[in-house]
């Protein structure tokens, strides 16, 4: 990306467009429904909208955004301060580096990029919760959570993409 | 040579993004770091965070809300007979209920008056709304829309029509966060009926909390009535929680009486507990025993005493 890109008013309008987004994904993911311990965990939407940002759009995803919309989920939804918002921008920054394969590929390919992703991001929540020695949550719920998320991500690529009309760039992806 | 500046442009950024990376991820490491130390400082940044986006997160929810209400209320219709059926028999049995609670309260009230009994100051409460839960596994927590404006103190026990759900352990000027009875680090002291058996009710991510240091595990029935102890003065005493049931694995949970399924309002408790009495009074001086004998004090004169009686 060019630096006059970088600065170009449509690329800051598509970032305030994704935070704007973010925030409603993460007040979607506070909405209490059922506060009982065997209820659904709610699907990691902002992690689905990040993905998919940052494959169509990455040049508009930065790094400070995405761990502004992490932080302030891990701030309001109670998941350990600094464990979230980390493994969002790693996710991220590991998607925008797939991007080229994924464009060329077909959605079910994509679709389980994400999948792994989401799994992967748990697993590096637990990881980081265990290594400061706090009680980690179960790991089949932290699985069934991303079981979850994979599920979604289709509804949220509908939305995105016929909704919004965010469409991949495939010749700019692929070069 | 505009390719060469494009490539520069692109080596720059690349550089910047580096940088960057490695400034969240010590970030990112430090605040994991005071999250798990408890720091004050963050618990009051989560809060003024919670307190600023409260309204708007109200007015979010709320098509979430009430979309997800149509579903359950849709399920509850479907078996609306059989609720229909169950509510007579209960309303039948309340009846006759209600009819000797009032007798009781009456004669109650007569032996008050009898006695002159002074009663203990009434605990208050401030009922709020439930608008965010954690949403996810790693902590049961939940928000609610009442904060320090309202009274709401840290440490207030949170509860619902049929029994304790939590403790507040965050309050914001407009906000409070509730954890959860079945959160990880959630301990309470409890009291078992009948009997009066103390015991530790831990939270264990399950929705049935663990009962632990059960104080004579042989008196105890399933089914017995698990109340708030008040010890550590941080609950009221006798608030109910929930019911013993025995696990195959021959530990004790608690069945919780709180529907935490439908939680939408809690009330948080205002409780001052009683005066604790913790030293001895002045008449019974500590060093009374050590005190030197009145004739062996050094006389005093008139100065001397007026100085010691200032």
């Amino acid at each position: 990306m060019e630096l006059a890109e970088y600065l170009s008013a449509a690329r800051l309008t598509r970032i305030l467009l994704l935070l704007g987004l973010g925030l409603i994904a993460i007040y979607a993911e506070a909405a209490p429904l059922g506060l009982s311990a065997t209820a659904h965990p709610s699907p990691d939407l902002l992690l689905c909208l990040i993905a998919y940002w940052s494959l169509r759009r990455p040049g508009s995803t930065p790094m400070l955004a995405v761990f502004a919309l992490g932080l302030g989920r891990d701030l309001l939804t109670d998941v350990p301060v600094g464990a979230g918002a980390l493994s969002l921008v790693i996710v991220a920054e590991v998607l925008k580096a797939w991007r080229a394969p994924i464009a060329r590929a077909v959605f079910p390919l994509e679709w389980a990029a994400v999948a792994f992703a989401a799994l992967a991001s748990a697993g590096m929540q637990w990881l980081l919760v265990v290594v400061t020695l706090a009680q980690p949550p179960y790991l089949m719920a932290l699985i069934h959570q991303s079981l979850f998320t994979a599920l979604v991500y289709p509804l949220i690529v509908i939305f995105l993409r016929w909704g919004l009309r965010i469409t991949w760039r495939k010749r700019e992806a692929v070069a | 040579m505009s390719r060469a500046a494009a490539n520069t442009d692109k080596a720059f950024v690349r550089i910047v993004n580096r940088i960057l990376l490695g400034v969240i991820v010590a970030v990112s490491l430090l605040l994991l770091i005071l999250w798990r130390t408890d720091n004050p400082r963050l618990e009051r940044v989560r809060m003024s965070v919670i307190d600023t986006v409260a309204p708007t997160m109200e007015w979010v929810n709320g098509p979430v809300d009430f979309a997800w209400n149509v579903g359950r209320d849709y399920k509850s219709f479907m078996n609306l007979q059989e609720q229909n059926r169950r509510l007579r028999r209960e309303i039948q049995a309340l009846r006759a209920w209600r009819e000797e609670a009032r007798l009781l309260e009456e004669e109650n009230a007569q032996l008050r008056a009898l006695n002159n009994v002074r009663l203990a100051a009434r605990t208050t409460f401030v009922t709020g709304d439930v608008f965010a839960d954690s949403g996810g596994p790693f902590l049961q927590s939940a928000l609610v829309n009442v904060g320090r404006n309202d009274g709401v103190e840290d440490g207030s026990a949170a509860v619902d029509g049929s029994g304790l759900v939590g403790r507040v352990v965050g309050v914001g000027q407009r906000a409070s966060r509730l954890m959860l009875l079945t959160d990880f680090s959630s301990r309470v002291p409890v009291i078992i009926q009948p009997g009066a058996r103390r015991a530790v009710l831990s939270g264990d991510g399950t929705a049935a909390p663990k009962l632990e240091f059960i104080d004579g595990t042989d008196r105890i029935q399933p089914g017995d009535l698990i109340e708030t102890s008040g010890d550590g003065g941080v609950f009221p005493p006798d608030l109910p929680i929930g019911r013993v049931v025995a696990t195959p694995g021959g530990t004790w949970r608690a069945a919780l009486l709180a529907d935490y399924a439908r939680l939408e309002f809690v009330r948080l408790l205002r409780y001052n507990p009683d005066t604790l009495i913790d030293s001895p009074g002045d008449l019974v001086r500590p060093d009374a025993v050590t005190a030197p004998e009145p004739e062996a004090l050094p006389e005093q004169g008139p100065v001397a005493a007026g100085e010691a009686a200032n």
